[in-house]
């Protein structure tokens, strides 16, 4: 007997569902989803990410920082990431617009940066850290990337933006380490790691327990 | 159904066959069979050596670290793509393609083409592997090698399913098994999963979230809807063979069948739990993901049994052995995941190394050690000659056995730790991460042991072939093997 035809139907078939489900409807539903603009600022959120920093998220993808860090705010019920500090409401759709490529990721070997540039600040961007994260917290794992910076001799006035290099990192006398143009493009995406406005779908937490 | 009726009255699957002519049959596959085997061995070597390479970078991450080359969050996808496209696709495809020839007692179609397949095949995995690891990868997960070399993998792919299919459909009368569904289900999604995916996420990426959906759903396609079958297919052929006992509550095989095409199409957006998407699409993923015990509880009706019966035969066979544990994980690793993706548990575990383990323990476990127990099989049919070094066989399972279980249970238990004091707001970050590192010390030493296991095989693997074509050595011992595997183990 043969059934071949059959077979071949039923697994055409079975196959169709899920990719019309998960590949076809998502695409209707979320294909036209555009940025809010605020009614007292006037602004837009989310932004598309100057030229530097998009730069960046390109090289944070080409190094892959994914592997170990997370961009993604959990649910208050489905995690502890908004108790940790890690956002102010959850991340959503809307959040990521203009990820490209997006970066959720699926291990969390360390801190999550969906609000990175928020939780930064107006501090000082963590260079020394892009370069080796051990100058600043012993004992971490946190990938090193001595390829983002250049070895020069000092000439004249050292230069503003070298390294403040810690004792057991330092390099020797009349060198210095600079930040590449890359390493600033990658500074830059850090900072732009933000998303603390709140949106329909996404009130803010604090917001909401002022109500 | 008639279909159900088809399959069940067969009761003892490829056990009572008229003797075909075997040697003929397995001299149309030879050449393209033993290619795809070998090749995903060396990137299961390949594939291994950048996962060490990745875990010393977490014990000594200042080590190398001038080489942007080696850097962990390169290491981690180039060996990610080495062993699910390098090395489990292209073993699953080798076995694959020589039970179609086996239960469709019919030669291999486009032998020659197929092998040329498989040649195109490497050159795509290798151009793509060295293209992640200059940085060249689309930091999708699952699908990180530039657009060029998947659409070469996919041009490689069709010399291989077009004549497998081909092959499949030539089937000799009679019914057919429940392996040549699993391989024509296989045969037939991988490339529609492989083509959407390249086009939405890769080629033309959607905005925001849509190509971490695709991409999700994707991933559960790869593993339920492309290695899953691929394996069953094989488990389904060779423990029946090698214990001579049909498969027990056989006719539920098909339900089996029909519900992981279903459900497994729609488990992958189980893994974006908690993320940025909109919960319908989650929660399909999780109630598939759960549903996917159906096939996986049948697929423990129809084996246990049989496997069970036979435990001293289990115990001493080389081929059994993988394959019995390699049934074990599958179990064990779709009940976490069924468990773990309810929306509480999930909570914890999700992100954390407890998901990671259970990844490990899919691919490295069920997957590969079924492949590595079938190909202990297969190649000494395909050479008429036994394997030289019976004892390597048994360092090859040890070796592989012990260094799962360090990697996976130290990893499994303290991720439970991880996501408990993430989800504790009290427990500072650093010190969560930091108490990490055991973890990666036993993992790099069970990578270590895997890789010996690995070499352990390739060396086995090369003295065969050297034997086999080295003229004049020959023993009568290895030119007939019965086809219930004794020889395998014992002359
Ligand atoms: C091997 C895993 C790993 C990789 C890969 C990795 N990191 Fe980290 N990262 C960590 C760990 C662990 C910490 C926390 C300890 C510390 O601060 O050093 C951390 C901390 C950080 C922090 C500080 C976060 C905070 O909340 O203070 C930043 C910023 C950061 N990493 C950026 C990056 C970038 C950019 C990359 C890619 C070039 C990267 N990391 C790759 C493990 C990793």
């Amino acid at each position: 007997m043969n059934r071949g035809p059959l077979i071949f139907f039923g697994i055409l078939l079975t196959f169709a569902t899920a990719w019309c489900g998960l590949v076809l409807v998502p695409h209707q539903q979320l294909g036209d989803l555009a940025p809010i603009v605020s009614e007292e600022t006037g602004q837009s959120f989310p932004q598309a990410r100057p030229g530097d920093a998009a730069q960046g998220a390109r090289l944070y993808a080409s190094l892959g920082c994914v592997a170990c860090h997370t961009q993604q705010v959990r649910p208050e019920d489905g995690g502890g990431d908004i108790a940790r500090g890690w956002g102010l409401r959850r991340s959503v759709a809307r959040d990521y617009l203009y990820d490209r490529p997006l970066q959720l990721g699926s291990q969390r070997l360390a801190p999550d940066l969906a609000n990175y540039g928020e939780r930064l600040g107006t501090n000082p961007p963590p260079y020394l850290h892009l370069y080796n994260p051990r100058a600043i917290t012993a004992g971490s794992y946190c990938a090193a990337n001595p390829f983002l910076f250049t070895l020069r001799a000092v000439t004249g006035a050292p230069a503003l933006d070298a390294l403040q290099l810690p004792k057991g990192f330092a390099v020797a006398a009349g060198w210095e380490l600079v930040p590449t143009a890359e390493a600033d493009q990658l500074m830059a995406y850090l900072r732009s790691l933000r998303f603390s406005v709140a949106l329909p779908e996404a009130p803010l937490k604090v917001v909401e327990e002022n109500k | 159904m008639s279909l159900t009726g088809t399959i069940a009255k067969k009761d003892a699957p490829a056990v009572h066959l008229p003797p075909p002519p075997w040697a003929e049959l397995d001299a149309s596959c030879q050449l393209p069979v033993l290619y795809f085997l070998l090749s995903g061995l060396a990137w299961l070597l390949v594939g291994s050596l950048l996962q060490f390479e990745a875990g010393i970078r977490l014990l000594c991450p200042d080590w190398w670290a001038v080489c942007p080359a080696m850097t962990y969050g390169r290491l981690v996808p180039a060996a990610e793509t080495a062993l699910v496209y390098g090395f489990a696709s292209q073993m699953g495809l080798g076995i694959g393609l020589w039970l179609l020839v086996r239960l469709g007692r019919t030669p291999l179609v486009a032998s020659g083409l197929i092998a040329a397949g498989n040649v195109l095949w490497n050159l795509a995995l290798t151009v793509g592997i060295l293209a992640i690891l200059l940085g060249e990868g689309t930091g999708h997960g699952g699908l990180e090698m530039p657009a060029y070399s998947q659409w070469m993998l996919l041009a490689a792919y069709m010399f291989v399913g077009i004549w497998g299919v081909q092959t499949w459909a030539h089937h000799a009368s009679g019914p057919y098994y429940a392996s040549q569904w699993f391989l024509l289900g296989a045969m037939f999604w991988f490339p529609w999963l492989l083509t959407t995916a390249q086009l939405v996420v890769v080629t033309f990426p959607g905005r925001g979230v849509l190509p971490a959906i695709t991409a999700a759903w994707f991933v559960g396609g790869i593993q339920h809807l492309w290695l899953t079958p691929l394996a069953l297919a094989a488990l389904y052929y060779f423990i029946p063979v090698i214990t001579g006992r049909p498969l027990r509550n056989y006719h539920l095989a098909v339900v089996a069948f029909w519900s992981l095409a279903l459900f497994g199409g729609w488990s992958g957006p189980a893994r974006l739990i908690g993320g940025p998407v909109p919960a319908w699409i989650v929660s399909a993923g999780i109630v598939a993901t759960v549903l996917l015990l159906i096939p996986v509880t049948i697929v423990a009706l129809n084996t246990w049994p049989v496997l069970g019966s036979r435990l001293g035969q289990v115990c001493q066979n080389q081929v059994l052995r993988f394959l019995a544990v390699g049934v074990l994980c599958f179990v064990l690793v779709s009940l976490g995941n069924a468990v773990n993706a309810l929306r509480f548990r999930a909570a914890v575990t999700h992100l954390s190394l407890n998901e990671w383990a259970r990844g490990f323990a899919y691919l490295h476990g069920f997957i590969a050690l079924t492949f590595l127990g079938a190909a202990y099989h297969v190649v000494p049919r395909l050479m008429r000659r036994d394997w030289p070094a019976p004892r390597l066989v048994s360092v090859h399972f040890w070796f592989t056995i012990v260094g799962l279980a360090l990697v996976v249970i130290p990893a499994a238990v303290d991720g439970l730790r991880q996501g408990h004091e993430l989800n504790d707001a009290a427990v500072p970050t650093a010190k969560i991460f930091e108490q990490l590192r055991s973890v990666f010390g036993w993992r790099v030493l069970g990578l270590a042991l895997m890789g010996a296991g690995t070499l352990a095989f390739l060396t086995n693997f090369g003295w065969l072939l050297v034997r086999c074509w080295t003229p004049g050595i020959r023993s009568a011992a290895a030119l007939f093997i019965d086809e219930s595997g004794k020889s395998v183990t014992a002359r």
